[in-house]
């Protein structure tokens, strides 16, 4: 078991108490994730990197209940996502979690208003005007809600799905490889809205990424192998990241 | 060999491509169930009309379908070389109020229930019409004829069994009996055979005795009996051509529904297929390779359903021949299927084509994929909008030739230039569904508002691909489209059929008393108030009214009944307000019959008169049957002089709309036998042609309902290859909070739309598709008045929603279990 400790004081938007996944049976069971325990700080940028298998995108999806834990337990703020049925995984995930993908993250079928205000109107609560307005000034929306998601470049889609991420203001953003599909200018000016989510709005996020410069924009990098948390970067930049992750394969 | 891979695609795709083999199933056995049933008819048919026929050496018959008589019948028997002879013949005797047919003993086809077949003079063996009322050893008294053709001694035939014709017997039409020839020529010494078959004497060639016979009696034809039911088949196989036609119609829709189906599996399964395809290519498989694939595919396909549906076809009809036999359907049925070859091979064959014609364009399509599609991540195949105009204009120039070819076979009454006018049009529509479904289903998606978000994606989803959308449609639309125009269809022949009927005999039973003579003119006896009670008693009678009547002279073609029928009577009992309306002093109401009778034609002046004066009366078309004219109260008044010629004579009866007609009638007759009163009425022959109507579009709606079960496979098919397209975007939608029962409700929204608006499309396209057959059947200066069965419109509308909500089920079940992680994962 690997255990990484948050620092005292701070509340934790979600956290894992020895969260173990396995697909697969038998022989051809595969460990994705071996008993992690883990604290997310909210208010805080939290970046989960670690080589591709290193079962970071399972970490993130249990921890935003959009999958069901083999053993352990995961928490989303006070709720223990293991001991909830699907509608109520579903209900809470509309309240208290934003979702950013690498791609797919919009329905084409939608424009980019319907695509923001989703998770509301599956909740059937009306939005928030002035903090939609301040969200889509603030993204750079305004001229492009019309539009459906065909019509729009890979950035601005990313900063639509933001946009439906903030617009609940939910307990946490997981952010899943936002900017793999983007150019680096792109890619950094959506970084730089996810640092901006946190520093002006207090939101919490999660981001998981290969990237070591993206992961740099984070308060905190956790580091995973083999489906274990294998280390952590607090403040880190570009070069400490790299460092950890030349450790990292040191130590695999 | 280049097999191996080329069918492996089959076997792993086996699941998606279930719906297209259920559809192919379908449609198959349907056509193979058409097929031997239309053989069975046939094989039924040629053994009730020609069976005994076949057995016979030589068959006499009149040239020209003239018939024998008496001394030619005896001649051949006379003739050397002749054995046996049996002579067909039939005579019409008169007993009470009407006629008893009397034929000869049939050689076969009949089937002896109870005694014995007649073997003395003056013994009959009597059908079952006849037994209801005679049963073994009782006595049959009638009248014999003439040779001048006037009413002879009666005399007594003793019953000695009952039998059944037959189907298709002269004696299989009402009451009458099987007699020897001997008792036949004493009812009718002028009686005329239909034919004579003549057994040939051991010894005697058949030739000899033709030349003979020949010689013998000139003016007749002579053929072997196997010649003879040749003949008589082709005279009557009209019946089953008919039937025949309108099933192998009915395949033939069910065919190219399912290959609508078909084509749109094809389209969606290689489109999911792009980057294996793709991959195929890179790895070196040339177009032809890859078409092949496709087509071996389909062969494959094509071939065990079909097979699969021959042998459920041919279960069917099985089915179907026990129930027409437990049902009694009117068309002799012979003892077992006929399964012919063609009833094996055809639908194989059409099977098996129909797979690979509608494969062949999504299949030319999957060459066209480019090898570095292979290497590009899947993006979701949208629908082209190239070609939308080109094809819209060709939609809009087919529907508008279509158009006017009907237009032009109603005006001039030619059918096939009116189902070809139809048919152009109908694929025009096809063609147009691309443009018509999407705003139709956004109309109609308003309605979905109140199901929130997933309503608003329901929407979304099922106008995504027009071109899928129209092509799911599609096959929900020709069911319903021919259904709608059948019903609508019946529903107005019924009407038009019975506005004629209410012109010939505007009331559904009208009872007279008997007359009496007095003086010069008869007079009507007054009718029993007792008899009056009882009749209004009878279940399902609505309405009794006793009116007055007189017997008048009718120009100068000697006396008729009249009856005295006010405005306020008449609208108790007659069914048409129309007629009610039309009644008014100075006018006289005739039937059909009268009407001929006395050369005259609505509008005419009829001169009646009586022991009171006479009068010029306008005719009118309103038939009261046995109760005669129908005048206003004051001109039979005026014209009877009032006093006791005119009495109360007539009860005019209406029947409940729901009346068992069979049974009132003969409850209502029981009571007027006793009176002494006879009954007539157009009840009996709006209950046919209303039951006739009814069965038909009961049929015709069971055979469309294939139609529209292959629709709802189509449906569900389309939905579940969505399904598994959007399987990334259902994740999504998950993890942003979207519950499984939202999801399912969906799926529900979304199938139940398309569902609708094919549906609503039919509606409109068959009630046209009607009023123009209608117009084109009609001949010409008869009003077409369109009838739309409400309930019947309304239960379609039901069964398309059921069907669109039944095909949501398993995609949307599918649907709902789609992790929102798995999706994601998976990017």
């Amino acid at each position: 078991m690997t255990t990484t400790t948050p620092r005292q004081g701070t509340a934790l938007a979600a956290s894992a108490l020895d969260l173990t996944k396995t697909y697969g049976r038998g022989e051809a069971a595969v460990t994705a994730l071996d008993g992690v325990s883990v604290g997310i700080e909210a208010g805080r940028f939290t970046a989960i990197m670690g080589p591709s298998g290193s079962g970071k995108s399972t970490l993130m999806h249990l921890l935003a209940g959009l999958d069901t834990p083999t053993a352990g337990r995961a928490y989303l703020g006070e709720h223990e996502l293991t001991s909830l049925s699907d509608a109520q995984l579903t209900r809470l995930r509309r309240q208290s979690v934003g979702f950013v993908f690498q791609a797919f993250n919009l329905l084409p079928t939608l424009t980019a208003r319907q695509n923001i205000r989703l998770p509301l109107d599956l909740a059937g609560r009306s939005a928030d005007a002035g903090w939609e307005r301040t969200v889509v000034e603030a993204l750079g929306l305004g001229e492009r809600l019309g539009h459906r998601p065909g019509e729009l470049s890979g950035g601005q889609q990313q900063r639509v799905a933001l946009a439906r991420a903030l617009v609940t203001r939910p307990e946490v953003i997981f952010a899943d490889e936002p900017t793999g599909a983007l150019d680096s200018t792109t890619g950094a000016e959506v970084l730089a809205l996810l640092r901006r989510s946190v520093d002006e709005w207090g939101q919490t996020v999660v981001m998981v990424t290969h990237d070591p410069k993206a992961a740099a924009v984070a308060d905190r990098v956790l580091l995973l192998a083999d489906g274990r948390i294998a280390g952590e970067i607090l403040d880190p930049d570009a070069d400490a990241v790299l460092a950890g992750i030349r450790d990292l394969g040191r130590v695999a | 060999m280049a097999t191996g891979w080329m069918t492996a695609g089959l076997a792993s795709r086996g699941r998606r491509l279930v719906s297209a083999a259920v559809a192919i199933l379908i449609g198959v056995g349907f056509l193979t169930t058409s097929l031997v049933a239309v053989s069975t008819a046939q094989a039924g048919l040629e053994e009730a009309v020609a069976g005994g026929v076949r057995d016979a050496d030589l068959v006499v018959t009149g040239e020209d379908g003239s018939w024998l008589d008496t001394d030619q019948v005896d001649r051949v028997a006379a003739t050397p070389g002749v054995a046996d002879v049996v002579a067909s013949a039939s005579v019409g005797v008169e007993r009470g109020s009407g006629f008893v047919m009397g034929a000869s003993v049939p050689s076969g086809g009949m089937t002896l229930l109870q005694g014995r077949l007649p073997a003395e003079a003056r013994e009959v063996t009597v059908n079952r019409e006849l037994a209801a009322e005679l049963s073994v050893d009782d006595r049959l008294t009638v009248p014999t004829w003439t040779t001048t053709g006037t009413e002879g001694a009666p005399v007594d035939l003793t019953v000695v069994g009952v039998v059944d014709p037959g189907e298709m017997h002269a004696l299989s039409y009402g009451e009458g009996f099987l007699a020897t020839d001997a008792t036949l020529r004493e009812l009718d010494p002028l009686l005329s055979y239909e034919s004579v078959q003549v057994a040939v004497a051991g010894g005697a060639a058949v030739g000899d005795v033709r030349a003979d016979l020949q010689s013998a009696l000139p003016g007749t034809v002579l053929r072997t009996g196997p010649e003879a039911a040749a003949d008589r088949v082709a005279a009557m196989t009209g019946q089953t051509f008919v039937l025949g036609g309108v099933l192998l119609g009915f395949g033939a829709v069910a065919l190219v529904t399912a290959a609508i189906v078909i084509a749109n599996t094809f389209t969606i399964t290689l489109a999911q297929r792009t980057g294996e395809l793709a991959l195929l290519r890179c790895v070196g498989a040339t177009r032809s390779q890859v078409r092949r694939s496709v087509l071996v595919e389909a062969v494959a396909l094509g071939a065990a359903a079909s097979v699969a549906g021959v042998a459920g076809g041919i279960g069917v009809a099985q089915l179907l021949l026990t129930l027409a036999r437990e049902v009694g359907i009117g068309i002799p049925l012979g003892t077992g299927l006929e399964v012919g070859w063609v009833s094996l091979v055809v639908p194989v064959l059409v099977g098996v084509l129909m797979t690979v014609l509608a494969s062949f364009w999504p299949a030319t399509r999957a060459t066209r994929v480019s090898p570095l599609a292979a290497l590009r991540p899947t993006a979701a195949p949208e629908g082209a909008t190239r070609g939308t105009a080109v094809r819209l204009l060709l939609a809009v120039l087919l529907v508008a030739g279509g158009a006017g070819l009907m237009v032009l076979g109603a005006a001039q009454r030619q059918v096939l230039l009116g189902v070809g006018g139809g048919l152009v049009s109908f694929v025009g529509v096809l063609l147009a569904a691309v443009v018509l479904v999407p705003p139709l289903v956004r109309l109609l998606g308003v309605a979905a508002r109140p199901a929130g978000v997933p309503g608003r994606l329901a929407v979304a989803g099922a106008v995504r691909n027009p071109g899928r959308a129209a092509a799911t449609s599609a096959a929900l639309l020709v069911g319903v489209t021919l259904i709608t125009m059948t019903s609508v269809g019946a529903a107005s022949g019924q009407r038009t059929a019975t506005d004629e009927i209410d012109q010939a005999l505007a009331i559904d039973l009208a009872a007279q008393t008997p007359s009496e003579q007095d003086g010069d003119l008869p007079v009507p006896t007054a009718v029993d108030d007792g008899v009056v009670d009882r009749l209004a008693a009878v279940d399902g009678v609505r309405a009794v009214e006793v009116v007055d009547t007189a017997y008048l002279e009718v120009g100068d073609t000697g006396t008729a009944p009249a009856a005295a029928l006010s405005p306020a009577t008449a609208e108790r009992v007659l069914r048409s307000e129309d007629l009610v309306d039309a009644l008014a002093p100075g006018t006289v109401g005739l039937g059909s019959y009268e009407r001929a009778r006395y050369g005259v034609s609505a509008g005419d002046t009829l001169t009646v008169s009586g022991p009171g004066g006479s009068e010029d009366l306008e005719v009118i078309e309103l038939g009261l049957g046995g109760a005669g004219l129908a005048l206003q109260p004051e001109d039979l008044a005026s014209l009877s002089g009032g006093g006791t010629a005119q009495q109360p004579g007539a009860v005019l009866i209406r029947l409940e709309d729901s009346a068992d007609v069979r049974a009132t009638m003969s409850a209502v007759t029981d009571l007027t036998d006793e009176a002494g009163m006879s009954v007539q009425g157009a009840a009996a022959e709006r209950a046919a042609i209303t039951q006739v109507l009814d069965v038909m579009v009961l049929v015709a709606t069971a055979l469309l309902g294939v139609a529209v079960l292959i629709a709802v496979v189509g449906i569900a098919n389309t939905l579940s290859l969505s399904v598994v397209e959007r399987h990334r975007e259902h994740a999504l939608l998950r993890g942003l909070g979207l519950t499984r029962g939202q999801m399912r409700m969906m799926l529900l929204v979304e199938s139940v739309l398309l569902a609708l608006v094919s549906t609503g499309l039919g509606l409109v396209l068959g009630v046209v598709y009607a009023a123009f057959g209608i117009q084109t059947l009609l001949p010409e200066g008869t009003a077409l008045t369109l009838a739309v069965p409400w309930g019947r419109v309304a239960t379609i509308v039901g069964v398309a929603l059921l069907a669109g909500a039944l095909a949501s089920v398993l995609p949307a079940r599918r649907a709902a279990r789609v992790s929102p992680a798995e999706g994601l994962a998976a990017a």
